[in-house]
C-alpha cells in the first residue's frame, strides 16, 4: 500500500468511527464504489477497533510487550557467579551468548567466560569449539 | 524513521546514554530485588530520566526523554527476540505465529514479538506519526497529553491516531495469524 492510499484509508477510518454500527457500512459502500481492496481493508479495521469489539489481539499487546521488556532486560541480569568466578560485569553479547569479565581467587586472576544459552543444538556446540 | 535501524541523529546520543543506563538499571534491579515484586518497564524509565537528568545530560524535557527511551526500549526488546528467533530456529523448532504472543510452554513467542515490530516499521513509512503514537505508548506508557507535547498536535488528534493505528496494527497481525505466514 502507498502513503497516499494508506492516508485516505485513515481519513475514512475515523470518518466511519464517528458513525453509528449500522451507518458504517452504507458509508463504506459509497465510499468505497468499486474498490474492493479498499472495502475489505475498511472493514477488517472496523472489526479490529477496541471500541467495537470486545476480544481485539492489541488490547493484549500492552501486557505483551510489558513482558516481553521484562524478558528482554531480563537478560541483563548479572550472575554473582559462574563456578569458581565471581562475575564483575558483562562484556558483550551477541547471538552465541554473553561475555562476562570475572575474577578468578586462586590464582588471584581475570577471566572472560562465555555463556551460550541452552547448548542444544550440534552445530552450536560446533561452532563454539572453532571459536575456543 | 529515514533509517530502520538506527534513531535520528539530533538524539543519537541521547538514545545510547538512556540504552545504557536501562540495562544497567535493569542489572541492578535484579541484584537488589525484593522477592515477589516484579519490574515495571515503565517505572524503569522514569528511573533511568531520574538518574539521567541528574547527571546533566542535556534533555529538553521529559516527554521527549521518554519518547527517546521508547525507542531504545523498542531496540532492546528486538535485539533480545531476534537473537532467541534465531537459537529457536537453530535448535529446528518449527516456529509460527501465535496470535496470543504465547506459546503452549508459557514462552513469550519471539515470532510474534518480531511480527508486531515489523508492523510498527511498515506503519512507520506509511505514516510515521502514527508509528511514533504507537512506540511512544507501547514502550514507554506515556500518555495522550505527553505524545501530543512531544509531537506538537492536539491530545484529540493523538486518540485519532492511536485508535486509528492500533486497529490497522490489530488486523494486520490477525491476518498473518490466519494465513500462517
Amino acid at each position: 500500500m502507498d502513503p497516499d492510499r494508506f492516508s485516505r484509508m485513515m481519513e475514512l477510518f475515523e470518518r466511519c468511527i464517528e458513525l453509528s454500527k449500522p451507518k458504517q457500512r452504507a458509508f463504506i459502500d459509497e465510499q468505497c464504489g468499486e474498490d474492493e481492496a479498499l472495502r475489505t481493508e475498511l472493514l477488517r479495521m472496523i472489526e479490529h477497533d477496541q471500541d467495537h469489539s470486545g476480544d481485539n489481539p492489541t488490547g493484549t499487546f500492552r501486557s505483551l510487550i510489558d513482558s516481553a521488556m521484562i524478558e528482554a532486560l531480563d537478560q541483563h541480569r548479572l550472575p554473582e557467579t559462574i563456578g569458581p568466578y565471581a562475575v564483575l560485569r558483562e562484556l558483550g553479547r551477541g547471538g552465541m551468548g554473553v561475555v562476562y569479565e570475572a575474577e578468578q581467587d586462586q590464582p588471584k586472576r581475570k577471566v572472560a567466560i562465555k555463556v551460550v544459552p541452552g547448548l542444544g543444538s550440534g552445530e552450536q556446540r560446533r561452532r563454539l569449539t572453532q571459536e575456543a | 524513521m529515514k533509517d530502520r535501524d538506527t534513531p535520528q541523529p539530533d538524539t543519537e546520543g541521547l538514545f545510547t546514554v538512556v540504552y545504557d543506563e536501562l540495562r544497567r538499571l535493569a542489572q541492578s534491579w535484579w541484584r537488589d530485588q525484593v522477592p515477589g515484586q516484579t519490574l515495571q518497564p515503565t517505572a524503569l524509565v522514569h528511573e533511568a530520566y531520574m538518574k539521567i537528568a541528574k547527571s546533566d545530560t542535556p534533555t529538553k524535557n521529559q516527554e521527549h526523554f521518554r519518547a527517546v527511551a521508547a525507542k531504545a526500549m523498542r531496540h532492546a526488546l528486538i535485539e533480545h527476540f531476534r537473537t532467541k528467533n534465531s537459537l529457536k530456529r537453530g535448535s529446528g523448532h518449527r516456529s509460527s505465529v501465535t496470535l496470543t504472543g504465547i506459546e503452549s510452554n508459557g514462552q513469550l513467542d519471539p515470532v510474534m514479538i518480531l511480527a508486531l515490530d515489523e508492523a510498527i516499521r511498515e506503519l512507520e513509512q506509511l505514516d510515521e506519526r502514527k508509528a511514533r503514537v504507537v512506540e511512544m505508548r507501547y514502550f514507554a506508557g506515556m500518555q495522550d497529553d505527553e505524545i501530543a507535547r512531544v509531537l506538537d498536535v492536539t491530545d484529540r488528534t493523538v486518540r485519532t491516531d492511536w485508535r486509528a493505528a492500533r486497529a490497522w496494527l490489530s488486523s494486520r497481525l490477525a491476518q498473518e495469524g490466519e494465513d500462517g505466514s
